[in-house]
């Protein structure tokens, strides 16, 4: 396990409800975040991966405070954010920034690209004009954008220069830890490879740690050092990315795995029938039992009454299924990163 | 490939579209695009943002905006009638029975105030001319055969009740309700979920082999055509820079941007540290450059290539690319 007085972010058992409404007029309780623990070490790239209603943006949201927790523990660099209000929230979280899916809607259209790359600059109130048009320059160069991209308005710009002004901006913050949420859907998959090099640069000139957020697992491979799959506000499986990868351990991320297309029509073309059945289910629908059950190839009689307790499968590896031990092999075998061959 | 003889379901001969922004920019969509579909094949069109992908779907519907339409050259044929000359009530009729799309974004397409079962019921009626009770059951039955379990409940929801998936599987009932010859799919994936992509990837091509029709399945995701086209056209800057079996391709790309775009793919079965991005943005169709639209962005780029359009030549069976590097086969000579 990883050692926790290290760890840039330490969360645990946290939880997010929501007062929400069935369609039948009815209110219910709708647990978008169910009781998930993780913890990130500085300089790591951390993953949270799952479908649309997983709650993989809720939880990245709620480490930040942008969404309240309901219950639950969020530390950075060892300070409790979740008692802290106002000026003292703050004061916590500088450092912390997020990056987010839509760069279309993200950034103010009536401020000039300078002025939002200049904002954090001028609220930390450390430079004065010159110094921090200075810094803007330098940054916004840093990004591959050119100096005159200062002037011009944000919808200028397509999705990946918007995503390029967005992590600018997050440096001219200084931040340390950048929530990722699915940056890259926006963007042609053809220029997908700039961006996930500018935020490799990034992070190693910077020192950024990141929380991931994707439903790509292309992309969540070459990136993370670890991943966390959610289902259902929960997290199903747990542990360094390599191992998740090339050894499966939960029905579901088998699933997400094999799910994945691979620019290969002799493969594409013959693997045809293996999908995952039906969509995650409405949070809001009374379950018991393991939240993926009724999508679960695998799935027995405990299953659906028994809450799964994730359990240590290794180090820093956990699982939350009964009947992880007894599963036949993957259907998919993904060849481990040294044995990748770079034949182009 | 295309087979002296066979009748195509949907064929351009140097479709060439192009439109004044209220700017007034000229835009070049499409800059000569030649293609033939036959009757339940599947042809991949492959592109970045402003490659003309969609603008050639839309034009096949006969959908183009109305500032493109007299400027639209070239000749477009639906089950072998030209489009060009087709009134407004002729292409209404066209659409459903002959061609139908499905798009990327199924709320922008469903009414958000009617329930499912009264938009099928509506497109039936527009199809048959008449109403009738029977529609009623023939859209539950429709519901049935795009994948829905209980289509009853599901035909008396509403859109926004449904999940992007379940939207999705509605537009491809109310696309196949009058059994088109030709469905134009233009990224009807791209807002879903890897697992649920891949399930209405399965329901599109079960629905061709079952009905027989041919498909034009526009895409960027070279990753997810993989395992849908036949064969697939690579488009840059309204123009086709390659052409081919879709095996071909994927193994032997010959253009520099095909390579490219195979390329920057990050492979979930290549567990590689190797990115290999497209440097610059994509070519603007508002300014387009005399030469190959590619070469300011191609690694293999010479001075010719900026200064003339390289002509498409055949590479191999079937296998098309427009790429100054490449020498046509029959140039070859015997090996």
């Amino acid at each position: 396990m990883t050692t926790t007085e290290l760890a840039l972010i330490e969360v645990r058992e946290l939880k997010v409800q929501f007062d929400a409404r069935r369609s039948d007029g009815g209110k219910v309780l709708l647990k978008a975040v169910d009781g998930i623990s993780f913890s990130i070490q500085a300089g790591e790239t951390f993953a949270l991966v799952g479908e649309s209603g997983s709650g993989k943006t809720t939880a990245g949201k709620a480490v930040l405070q942008i969404t309240r927790p309901s219950s639950g523990s969020v530390r950075y660099a060892g300070q409790e954010l979740t008692t802290l209000k106002g000026r003292a929230l703050a004061k916590a979280r500088a450092g912390m920034q997020i990056i987010f899916q839509n760069p279309f809607s993200s950034l103010d259209p009536r401020m000039s690209v300078g002025a939002i790359i200049a904002e954090p600059l001028r609220l930390a109130g450390k430079f004065d004009r010159a110094a921090r048009h200075k810094r803007v320059v330098e940054l916004i160069e840093r990004v591959g954008l050119p100096r005159s991209a200062l002037d011009e308005r944000p919808t200028n710009f397509s999705g990946g220069q918007r995503q390029r002004i967005a992590i600018a901006r997050s440096l001219a913050a200084e931040a340390r830890f950048i929530v990722c949420d699915e940056p890259l859907s926006a963007i042609d998959v053809s220029l997908q490879a700039q961006i996930i090099a500018l935020l490799q640069e990034v992070k190693r000139e910077f020192g950024v740690t990141y929380l991931f957020i994707s439903h790509d697992l292309g992309v969540v491979r070459f990136l993370a050092d670890r991943i966390a799959v959610m289902y259902l506000g929960t997290i199903v499986e747990h542990g360094p990315a390599e191992q998740v990868f090339t050894a499966p351990l939960h029905p579901y991320t088998r699933a997400l795995i094999a799910a994945v297309p691979i620019p290969d029509p002799h493969i594409e073309q013959q693997r045809k029938g293996k999908l995952l059945i039906g969509e995650i289910p409405d949070p809001t629908s009374p379950r018991s039992g393991c939240p993926f059950a009724s999508r679960c190839a695998f799935a027995q009689a405990r299953c659906a009454t028994e809450v799964p307790l994730p359990q240590q499968a290794s180090v820093g590896r956990e699982v939350a299924c009964h009947f992880w031990r007894e599963l036949p092999a993957p259907l998919t075998f993904l060849p481990a990163r040294d044995a990748g061959n770079r034949i182009s | 490939m295309s087979q002296p003889g066979t009748p195509a379901v949907l064929e351009m001969r140097d479709l060439r579209i192009r439109y004044h922004t209220a700017a007034g920019k000229v835009i070049q969509a499409v800059n000569g695009i030649s293609l033939r579909l036959e009757r339940g094949e599947v042809l991949g069109v492959v592109g970045e943002s402003g490659s003309g992908k969609s603008t050639v779907g839309l034009a096949a519907m006969g959908l183009l905006p109305f500032e493109a339409r007299p400027a639209a050259e070239g000749e477009l044929r639906v089950r072998n009638r030209l489009l060009a000359g087709m009134s407004a009530a002729e292409l209404r009729a066209m659409r459903g029975t002959d061609i139908a799309m499905v798009f990327q974004d199924p709320m922008v397409s469903l009414h958000p105030q009617l329930t499912v079962n009264k938009q099928i019921v509506e497109v039936l009626e527009k199809l048959s001319g008449h109403k009738d009770k029977a529609h009623r059951q023939r859209a539950t039955e429709l519901l049935r055969q795009v994948g829905i379990a209980g289509p009853e409940r599901v035909a008396q929801a509403y859109p926004y009740e449904l999940s992007g998936g379940m939207r999705q599987r509605v537009m491809i009932a109310m696309a196949i309700a009058g059994e088109p010859a030709v469905l134009i799919a233009d990224e009807p994936t791209t807002a879903l979920d890897v697992t649920v992509a891949a399930q209405i990837v399965n329901l599109l091509l079960e629905l061709r082999q079952r009905l027989g029709m041919a498909m034009l399945y526009i895409t960027h995701d070279l990753a997810l055509l993989a395992g849908v086209a036949d064969r697939i056209i690579v488009m840059y800057g309204g123009r086709i820079v390659e052409s081919g079996d879709i095996r071909d391709i994927y193994a032997r790309p010959q253009h520099p941007y095909t390579r490219a775009l195979l390329g920057s793919v990050l492979r979930i079965d290549r567990p590689t540290r190797e990115l290999r991005p497209i440097p610059g943005s994509p070519v603007d169709p508002g300014n387009l450059p005399a030469g190959c639209a590619f070469a300011v962005r191609c690694p293999e780029r010479m001075d010719r290539c900026t200064l003339e359009l390289p002509m498409p030549v055949n590479i191999g069976p079937g296998h098309v690319a427009a790429c100054w590097r490449l020498v046509p086969v029959n140039d070859r000579g015997p090996v």
